[in-house]
């Protein structure tokens, strides 16, 4: 979930954004996942959430945090080192940034087939290099949960 | 995140929103709404070739008289210059002890908390903060965090107490991310102590502590104030 750079309210961050140098790929990756009703997502968000307990991402970060599926809205917490985006929001509501309560409820209803039984925070605000190995590492974990689909929710 | 962006790194399926930045399913406390922008990045997932960068259309609801009509549950004053930096973290204080009801009241309405992150009180936060306006190494850290670390861990805990504080009028329209904003940098003595941190501290010795002043303490749209 994404906007465009014409939306952004400050002119110094829009410029900052579109000076930011981009990773390159070769391709694009293409699979044809299971239906969704049978399908097994995971949330993967760069929004810096990680347990109460957790310890709070660092500037230049790379490393992700893990939210297990059993995870209450009450016990995360948010420490992106961006100060340039809404954080109000995720202090009303959870689900605005990681809508997990949503999805359980989906996977109760059939509409989704199951939920991984972990999910992932990195904290986006990073030099994409930095997350790249921890990034393959979620990819091998996904993999072993079985995991067919990922959310990507950014901010 | 960035439409510009993703147009170009071309990832397999992404579906752009238009939302404000910090809310990629759109609203607060607005289930129906968020449902629809899942299940519209979900059904992402049955199209059979891509790369895909569908736009959402659906606009999150606006209330234009919000911003002019929200008002903080209590009356801080306007900023008055002090002639003492000591005098900040009296006021701060202050407001803390004045805007505690209103804190408890929405921790209760929410069911939740995002204050934390430093893993220090509120108050042990702001007499960290201001205790930097003087001191180039104070002593009094969030716990295993570098000077530069709780800097920014305290700093995000401050400005997460009093948002969640000034939003929790019961019955009242939410206040919008941007009347929120304009409130803690103009109207506090909170965002007055930062401020002033910022320009008492921009040439600190220590890199990480720099480098947080400069682009991790205070918002673009704020910036001018220094």
């Amino acid at each position: 979930m994404i906007v465009r750079v014409g939306d952004l309210a400050d002119d110094g961050l829009a410029q900052w954004v579109m000076g930011v140098p981009l990773p390159e790929f070769d391709s694009t990756p293409w699979v044809e996942p299971p239906p969704l009703r049978s399908l097994r997502l995971a949330i993967v968000t760069t929004a810096g959430l990680h347990r109460r307990d957790d310890t709070a991402f660092n500037v230049g970060e790379g490393s992700y945090r893990v939210l297990p599926g059993d995870i209450s809205a009450q016990d995360l917490l948010m420490s992106h080192i961006s100060v340039n985006f809404d954080r109000s929001g995720f202090q009303e509501d959870a689900n605005l940034v990681f809508p997990i309560d949503h999805l359980r409820a989906m996977t109760k209803e059939g509409s989704i087939g199951s939920l991984a039984n972990f999910h992932y925070s990195f904290m986006g605000a990073s030099d994409p290099e930095e997350m790249a190995a921890p990034a393959r590492q979620i990819a091998g974990l996904l993999k072993n949960d079985q995991v067919d689909a990922v959310l990507l929710t950014p901010v | 995140m960035i439409y510009e962006h993703t147009a170009a790194i071309r990832p397999p399926r992404a579906l752009w929103v238009p939302f404000e930045l910090g809310r990629p399913l759109g609203v607060p406390n607005d289930p129906a709404f968020q449902k629809r922008v899942l299940t519209a990045a979900l059904n992402l997932l049955a199209e059979m070739s891509g790369p895909i960068l569908a736009e959402y259309s659906e606009s999150a609801p606006s209330y234009p008289d919000s911003e002019e009509s929200w008002v903080c549950p209590i009356n801080i004053g306007a900023q008055k210059p002090d002639t003492e930096q000591a005098d900040i973290l009296s006021r701060v204080l202050g407001e803390i002890s004045d805007l505690s009801p209103w804190l408890e009241l929405g921790r209760e309405r929410r069911g939740r908390s995002v204050f934390g992150v430093s893993q220090l009180n509120i108050q042990d936060c702001t007499r960290f903060l201001a205790s930097l306006l003087t001191s180039r190494n104070p002593e009094s850290r969030a716990p295993n965090a570098s000077l530069g670390e709780s800097l920014k861990r305290t700093s995000e805990d401050l400005f997460a107490w009093y948002t969640e504080a000034a939003a929790a009028q019961p019955g009242a329209l939410l206040p919008t991310s941007r009347a929120l904003e304009n409130w803690y940098w103009n109207e506090t003595a909170a965002g007055r102590l930062i401020l002033d941190l910022a320009r008492s501290q921009f040439d600190h010795p220590d890199p990480l502590v720099r480098r947080v002043i400069e682009r991790n303490l205070i918002p673009w749209t704020q910036m001018h104030k220094l």
